[in-house]
């Protein structure tokens, strides 16, 4: 049986708040990281290593590229395997996205076409990282600013199925699903709907920018919005208790809003928690 | 299509409107979002890799000069830690930049500090063990550096410059060097406390340190040091050096 979140809220931990946190240790009930930032050794690693002995820890990658046609980088693979190995995360996830062609990588999460092609190569390559890592995987959905003509499964279905096949769980991003309702047209509540219940494992929350010619970017810079809050009361109510983040990865406030951010979180869980 | 063929496609379209179009249709104008992520994840990367670099020139000179690059360098890691070991030679040939000659050197003392930041950790080197070498084999055995120490010989002051912009070193005994008061001789590495250092050395410590990166066994590495100074003191020097962590283990075969 693989290690689990606490059925709480947890904070993305980003590396000016570390020493603090450490210092304080503040009422959170897990953090969640980036893994690339600790990736060789040194002071990072080493805080980390102490955080960890405080708190459980989610290691959410954003640079393996799943879904790139090109193959996986195994060296990144294996780094990756060595932070879990050394940190034994209570969770550990990556996103339903690309990264890389044979001449470039692009650093960023690309968006897949929705089609039984991509689908069979996420299963594939989900079923490699977990093999690596010696982990079940959360697999998160994506925020797009494009979509494709060879979109042919609605996005609700591509993840349930993504799921079923790999054995994968789902780390629903709600934040990810309204801005695609505005950017693309795409209905949030049919994603919602097609979601199977025990797939979800994880919940993420954040909040988003509006670029001068109407696009919304997902910049996890802003507070979380209010219309986001509303579907992650509506998603509690659909999953049951799941764990759920708060993310910030830029405009960086300090811990303390962050943390009176996670009490909205904190009390809708509880409110879920106690029906 | 196959997905090989559209991610190639996708990746022109960044840059290209009429590919956008053809690919993307209505939501076309989603794609300019993904080239401005991608320059800037590139730029952003260089600014925390190039911490003297950006000091010395400011962060508009900085961010231009660093699109300027990342324009022309694609990254090959998913982790953007890896990107930018071509950015000091990217420097040497920037017109722009051309009136500041040492920049590229500390920018190449920048990535040294960079990669000893983020190198793997090293276990503590055993006195014991290299006191039960037996005697015949001590000249052979090789010394060997911490994956973090890095070694840089330029015709500027570097270290020094490096020194100068540290936080709270800024004092006397760091004051600001004029770029022509002459070459050094620097030594990048990561103290026991996890703390990226920079060092001055003299010739004869250089030419040691840089003949144990070489791999070549103590008998030459001293030879070389000798050569450089007679009195080069190897006890005091080795017990400093470990005690830095900057020497971490020797072994008695072929380097590693």
């Amino acid at each position: 049986m693989s290690p689990t979140l606490p059925l709480a809220a947890g904070l993305g931990l980003r590396l000016p708040h570390i020493r603090e946190v450490l210092a304080r240790q503040p009422d959170v009930a897990w953090f969640e990281v980036h893994p690339e930032n600790y990736f060789g050794g040194g002071a990072n690693l080493a805080a980390l290593t102490a955080v960890r002995e405080h708190y459980p820890l989610s290691l959410h990658g954003v640079g393996m590229g799943l879904g790139s046609a090109s193959p996986l980088d195994r060296g990144h693979l294996m780094q990756f395997r060595q932070l879990i190995d050394r940190l034994a995360p209570a969770s550990v996830s990556e996103h339903l996205s690309w990264n890389r062609t044979p001449e470039e990588c692009y650093n960023d999460l690309l968006p897949l076409p929705y089609s039984e092609a991509a689908l069979e190569l996420m299963v594939a390559r989900v079923g490699e990282a977990q093999d690596v890592l010696g982990r079940r995987l959360l697999i998160e959905n994506l925020s797009a600013y494009v979509s494709y003509a060879e979109d042919a499964i609605p996005e609700g279905e591509f993840l349930a199925e993504l799921s079923r096949r790999s054995g994968c769980g789902l780390l629903l991003d709600l934040n990810n699903l309204y801005v695609n309702e505005h950017n693309l047209g795409r209905s949030t509540q049919m994603a919602l709907a097609a979601l199977p219940r025990d797939a979800i494992g994880e919940i993420h929350v954040a909040g988003f920018e509006e670029r001068d010619d109407g696009l919304w970017l997902d910049s996890h810079g802003t507070p979380v919005r209010e219309a986001v809050w509303a579907l992650l009361a509506q998603a509690l109510m659909r999953f049951g208790p799941v764990p759920v983040l708060l993310e910030r990865d830029n405009n960086l406030p300090s811990l303390d809003e962050l943390l009176s951010e996670l009490g909205r979180a904190k009390a809708l869980l509880q409110e879920v928690s106690s029906t | 299509m196959s997905l090989d063929d559209l991610q190639r496609r996708f990746a022109r379209a960044m840059h290209d409107p009429e590919e956008a179009s053809r690919l993307f249709g209505e939501h076309a104008r989603g794609a300019s979002a993904y080239a401005n992520n991608a320059l800037f994840n590139r730029a952003d990367a260089l600014a925390e890799a190039y911490p003297i670099v950006r000091q010395l020139v400011g962060d508009e000179f900085f961010g231009g000069m660093a699109r300027a690059h990342a324009k022309l360098t694609p990254s090959h890691s998913g982790d953007l830690n890896r990107y930018g070991a071509a950015f000091a030679d990217f420097i040497a040939q920037f017109p722009p930049a051309q009136e500041l000659p040492y920049l590229a050197d500390c920018a190449r003392l920048d990535w040294l500090c960079h990669l000893a930041y983020y190198a793997e950790d090293e276990n503590n080197f055993s006195f014991e063990a290299l006191a039960a070498v037996p005697p015949e084999q001590q000249a052979g055995l090789c010394l060997q550096l911490a994956r973090a120490v890095g070694l840089l010989r330029s015709r500027w002051p570097v270290a020094s410059l490096w020194r100068a912009h540290q936080p709270l070193e800024h004092d006397a005994a760091n004051a600001f060097p004029s770029p022509d008061q002459g070459g050094e001789l620097a030594l990048a590495w990561r103290d026991g406390r996890n703390r990226v250092q920079v060092r001055r050395l003299l010739p004869a410590e250089f030419a040691f340190l840089d003949a144990c990166r070489l791999g070549l066994p103590l008998a030459e590495a001293l030879e070389r040091a000798l050569d450089e100074d007679l009195e080069f003191d190897f006890g005091v020097s080795l017990q400093r050096w470990v005690n830095d962590q900057v020497i971490v283990d020797f072994n008695l075969d072929a380097p590693r």
